[in-house]
């Protein structure tokens, strides 16, 4: 198993200390050297759009890329989640613009371009937009499907709505997107929990689970874990009916005590929402939940892991238990194991990230693996959330890929399982150090992505070394010339004429594999006329091929 | 009887068992005689914590030696380590969270080995045996230093490729705590010298041992070689497995189980390869027969619940794709395989790999020049080696490759060729890493340095920080050696752009040439690899006929014999061939041609076996 742990923040930015907290992460099934991740970080040079963190080669660097719209001075965006279509490159996310503070669901085709993110739906009164997507590889076109839970105030006090789109990829705004509320109750307190979490199997089932709040004190909440089901992408005429009486859902746990405390509660951290779930790639009807409660307000917030093997329909009992435990984050890989992320609070002063992974569904209670081990007390919080209301975990393959936020403090002793800082630190000062290397920049909370490899498999022994001192050396990014066609030269003149010209049509792949073509503005017209080769005559001439852009 | 202990030091790595040791404690089984394996690179693990430990195997470059220098340290007290420390520094990219973790692990080098005695209890053996290879030296050393310390009785032995030819000799002469060496194959040398010293005998003449009898340390006699790899027992994993459930990184650690399916080389035995080191004095080639290998890998897969394999061959054998393969993929036991192999392969042998479960595999493709393969008598084209990275990105086999440069006699326009090549195969699995080639112990290259023009052949610079020896004594433990070249060529002057677009490979995995057959037209070749372009280039019948028949090379005259039985014109065919290698939509290569574009349609047929630990 090999773990990866790099500070996020990019050597350029080495001066900063902002609270670069409620870190998301987004990795591309299609390519996982590409991946975006957000977080409360502001746009170092301002302006109206604020970043979002890109890699190409798989986390090991990042850069900022400021392509969400709405920023403002000191408030770069509201809530933010953003994911990956399965092969489609897309990127999607959905935020709550710092601006208005409406939701926007966004998309991009080029997550490292400069263009502003897409709007493709602006509401107001929402919250916590959570965004999860695929591509339906089995559905006729492999159109990009797209599931953003969030809260929606319009409809209250039944808030836990889905706002879905069953081909977000190309068609103009809204792109098909809708909400569509999930929660039937009426729930007596006046809203359901701020936590609205899909889920989606490449069959097209998705659950999607929320808090549903049955009563309100302004600090403190009894509430049900509830799950809903659909088996046909959301589709129908009653979507997310298939499970629980009347299909309105299933509850995981009823009653439960979830403290609303938007205050230093855990450490400098508030609390009051926090829920994931994931379902099983190879195997639809194991689904994972993990949630956070606690039987008195005062007493340890803990949270609860759970599974169900019949698809949502019944669920057992706890199979792990956290106190002192905030952000759980779920995952499968494709073996099926499970990896359950989540931050804990220890000795009263310590916030430490642990991540288990789970080969029989904890039955035998995991090792945690500890990523961070880090003070709570320091660096003063300068808003709340103070280190985030989410993290993530997400899995490709037999990778599991994360994000959490911490005190950046460069001790080795605060990363016992490693990590590399891409910002100027010294760890032997334990001092971080701006750009000029020299000078001392104050700690503060900063985003840190992790990977973690299950499966190794390196050559039995390295056929060269390269020799010390000899580097690859650096070279900037060449950004490629502007697109355009090849052109072959002129045409060869056949012996015998052709068949009339006609255009090129692009069929349709025989086998979308990998990638599927996707069209690529502008529409595509045939750039040059192509000649078949006609019948077989006695003399026939190969044509020259020339190319042409895709419908 | 006496006990034995057989004991794997760091560095090495964790997530597989040491297959020396487990094969001989199986041997020894054989004969009647009784030992254990002691896992003391897991146990350091835990001393001072996997990242630290996985620092040195992952992070820093083999030729800082970092593994070995911790322990000398602590072997040859007293010594100016700043040099070392300053390199080290700067090789980790100043002081950083690794810097700080290695410098903090070596100062724990001596309270891990005061640690081993217990763990080991080393106090119940009477002989207690080391298995060194690469950077297992000095943590060996350092130990069996300790032991005979405090237990001057007891017999310290060492074997392993650090073993080999003159190390050997020099390991057994430097160090006199270290009573025998077993040099070269062991697998009926220890069992005997075991035997013999049991039966409070001289060693006398037991082929492969070292003793100092005489006074001097002195071989034997040549060691034996196995003939026969079929009556070698199944290596004896528990001990491994047995420490790692104990441990507290089972977490961590994720294991597979190593196979030897053969040894020797039967390419080198042909042909060494000019830089390759591997083999030692053994490069006779042996293999087990397919059906002991299968039963094998059925036994070791149900005996631990694993089916993920490593093949320790330096090479597969050739006679598998007739026997072995087939009956891996007719009876599909759920395994799946590592090998090393020889790049010359058709499209029916990769598709047979995957169908087999081999899932990974480390070709020799070394070049993308054939000049330079033909200097380090590779015995592969170019071109067939860019076959080999399409098909077997087509049958999703996860492949590691490198390109090597600096052979003498290679020019300035090989590496022309080179970026030509690089050029129109960006879709393929780029090299992990582009460096000079390493002068080892036993390659052509060093044993005939003047011959193949390398020059001022040195110990590389590190290991003067290992051992406190004059010049021969360190050059004779050595196994990497730097050299200039006689004609005073500087190879960094024409590989740096070949460096600079390879890196840029790497980084840039985007694009690609997939094809997509369909009616009209019945082959679309798209083509991404143009950041931002998506071109699609339609071929129709005869073309398309051409581009699949070049799916492996194929000469002009068979493109053309082809063409004209379909009575096309000669010339417009190869006109057509041009606008392909133009478009590098097909890589030609002297009169071969090669089509580029990838089927992606191969992966779905059948996938490779799931890799799934068994338990």
């Amino acid at each position: 198993m090999k773990i990866s742990i790099v500070n996020m923040i990019p050597k350029s930015l080495s001066g900063e200390s902002n609270q670069d907290s409620e870190p998301n992460l987004a990795v591309n099934p299609n390519n996982p050297l590409q991946i975006a991740a957000t977080a409360f970080t502001p746009n170092p040079t301002g302006g109206t759009l604020a970043p979002i963190f890109i890699s190409s080669d798989g986390g090991a660097t990042w850069a900022l890329n400021a392509i969400v719209p709405g920023a403002t001075a000191g408030f770069p965006t509201g809530d933010i989640t953003t994911k990956f279509g399965g092969t489609s490159n897309v990127l999607y996310g959905g935020i709550l613009r710092a601006d208005t503070l409406h939701l926007n669901v966004l998309r991009t085709n080029n997550y490292a371009g400069s263009a502003a993110m897409t709007v493709l739906v602006d509401r107001a009164s929402e919250d916590q937009p959570w965004v999860q997507a695929t591509t339906a590889t089995a559905v006729a076109g492999t159109p990009d499907r797209v599931y953003i839970g969030h809260n929606d105030f319009n409809t209250s006090p039944n808030t836990a709505t889905v706002e879905q789109s069953l081909n977000a990829a190309a068609a103009p705004a809204p792109a098909g997107f809708g909400p569509i509320t999930l929660e039937t109750t009426s729930p007596g307190g006046g809203q359901d929990g701020p936590s609205i979490r899909p889920t989606i199997h490449s069959s097209g089932r998705i659950y999607i689970a929320w808090i549903d709040w049955t009563t309100f004190t302004g600090t403190s909440t009894t509430a049900n874990i509830v799950v809903r089901r659909d088996d046909n992408w959301g589709t129908g005429g009653t979507p997310y009916s298939a499970i629980g009486t009347g299909g309105k859902g299933v509850n995981v746990a009823s009653g439960v005590t979830i403290p609303w405390q938007n205050a230093h509660f855990l450490g400098q951290e508030r609390v009051g929402s926090h829920l994931s779930i994931v379902v099983d790639p190879n195997n639809s009807s194991r689904v994972f939940i993990a949630w956070a409660d606690t039987p008195v307000v005062s007493g340890p917030y803990t949270i609860h892991v759970r599974q169900s093997i019949d698809g949502g329909v019944t669920w057992g009992a706890d199979l792990r238990t956290v106190a002192n435990g905030i952000n759980p984050a779920l995952a499968i890989d494709s073996v099926g194991n499970i990896g359950f992320l989540y931050q804990t609070l220890t000795g009263g002063n310590t916030w430490e990230t642990h991540i288990e992974i789970s080969n029989n569904s904890f039955a035998t209670p995991p090792t945690p693996i500890v990523l961070a081990k880090v003070p709570s007390n320091t660096p003063v919080a300068t808003f709340l959330p103070y280190l985030g209301d989410y993290i993530y975990l997400t899995a490709i393959g037999e990778t599991f890929y994360g994000v959490f936020s911490a005190n950046n403090t460069p001790n080795s002793a605060n990363f016992p399982n490693g990590v590399t800082y891409l910002r100027n630190a010294n760890f032997t000062t334990q001092q971080l150090l701006n750009v000029d290397n020299a000078t001392p920049v104050n700690v503060s909370i900063d985003p840190f992505f992790f990977s973690i490899q299950e499966l190794t498999f390196p050559p039995i022994r390295p056929i060269i070394t390269p020799p010390i001192g000899i580097q690859p050396p650096i070279k900037p990014v060449i950004v490629s010339p502007p697109i355009k066609p090849v052109i072959i030269g002129p045409p060869i003149k056949p012996v015998i004429v052709s068949p009339p010209i006609r255009p090129v049509i692009v069929s349709p792949p025989v086998h979308p594999i990998e990638p599927p073509i996707h069209p690529i503005e502008p529409p595509i017209r045939a750039i040059a006329p192509i000649k078949t080769i006609g019948p077989v005559q006695p003399v026939e001439p190969v044509e020259p091929i020339e190319p042409q852009k895709p419908k | 009887m006496l006990k034995v202990l057989l004991l794997n030091m760091p560095f090495v790595s964790l997530e597989r068992p040491a297959i020396g040791i487990s094969l001989l404690k199986a041997r020894m089984a054989e004969e009647g005689l009784h030992c254990s394996a002691g896992y003391g690179s897991l146990f350091f693990a835990e001393w001072v914590g996997y990242w630290p430990y996985e620092i040195v195997l992952d992070r820093i470059s083999a030729a800082m030696f970092t593994g070995d220098w911790m322990f000398s340290k602590w072997l040859f007290p007293g010594r100016d380590h700043s040099a070392y420390v300053a390199t080290l520094r700067d090789h980790l990219g100043g002081d950083t969270a690794e810097f700080a973790a290695v410098l903090a692990m070596a100062e724990k080098v001596g309270s891990f080995l005061e640690a081993c005695l217990d763990r080991f209890e080393i106090g119940k053996f009477d002989v207690v045996g080391f298995t060194t290879t690469f950077e297992q030296n000095l943590s060996s050393l350092a130990l069996a230093r300790l032991i005979k310390d405090r237990h001057p009785k007891k017999l310290i032995i060492f074997g392993g490729a650090n073993c080999e030819g003159v190390m050997g000799q020099e390991l057994h002469r430097r160090f006199p705590w270290i009573d025998y060496v077993c040099s070269g194959e062991a697998d009926n040398s220890f069992p005997a010298l075991v035997k013999r010293l049991d039966a409070a005998e001289p060693p006398d003449g037991v082929p492969g041992v070292i003793d100092r009898r005489s006074g001097a340390s002195r071989l034997a006699a040549p060691p034996d070689r196995i003939h026969d790899m079929d009556r070698l027992p199944d290596p004896d994993y528990d001990d491994y497995f047995q420490a790692i459930a104990a441990s507290s990184l089972a977490q961590r650690v994720r294991p597979a189980l190593l196979i030897e399916s053969a040894r020797g080389c039967w390419w080198g035995a042909k042909s060494h390869c000019t830089f390759c080191g591997l083999n030692g004095s053994t490069m006779t080639f042996r293999a087990k027969s397919a059906g002991r290998v299968y039963s094998e890998l059925e036994r070791q897969s149900a005996r631990y619940g694993i089916g993920r394999f490593l093949a320790v061959d330096n090479i597969m054998s050739y006679h598998y794709f007739r026997d072995l393969l087939p009956m891996l993929k007719e009876r599909n036991p759920g395994i799946s395989l590592f090998y090393e192999i020889k790049s010359n392969l058709k499209r029916s042998q990769v598709e047979l790999l995957r169908d087999a479960g081999v899932w990974s595999l480390q070709p020799g493709v070394e070049s993308l020049s054939s000049h330079v393969l033909r200097l380090m008598r590779k015995g592969v084209s170019a071109i067939q080696n860019v076959q080999l990275l399409r098909l077997c990105r087509e049958y999703g086999i996860e492949i590691a490759w490198n390109l090597l440069y600096g052979f003498p006699g290679e020019t300035p326009e090989d590496y022309a060729e080179t970026l030509r090549t690089i050029a129109a195969i960006s879709h393929l699995k780029a090299p992990g890493v582009v460096a000079p080639i390493r002068l080892d112990r036993f390659s052509p290259n060093y044993d005939e340095a003047e011959h193949f023009g390398l020059v001022t052949v040195k110990p590389f610079p590190m290991y003067r920080h290992l051992y406190p020896f004059p010049p021969e004594s360190v050059a004779n433990l050595s196994y990497f050696f730097e050299y200039k070249y006689s004609d005073g060529r500087d190879p960094e002057k024409y590989v740096a752009e070949v460096r600079n677009q390879a890196q840029e490979w790497k980084k840039n995995q985007n694009g690609d040439l997939i094809k997509l057959y369909g009616s009209d037209p019945e082959l679309a070749l798209v083509d991404t690899r143009q950041q931002g372009a998506e071109l699609h280039y339609p071929l129709h019948g005869l073309q398309r006929e051409i581009y699949d028949f070049c799916d492996e090379m194929q000469t002009l005259a068979s493109i053309l014999e082809l063409a004209a039985a379909r009575g096309a014109d000669p010339v417009s065919v190869e006109l057509f061939l041009d606008q392909l290698v133009k478009t590098k939509l097909m890589l030609r290569e002297g009169n071969q041609y090669l089509a580029l574009a990838v089927d992606t349609s191969r992966r779905l047929k059948s996938q490779p076996t799931p890799l799934r630990l068994a338990s």
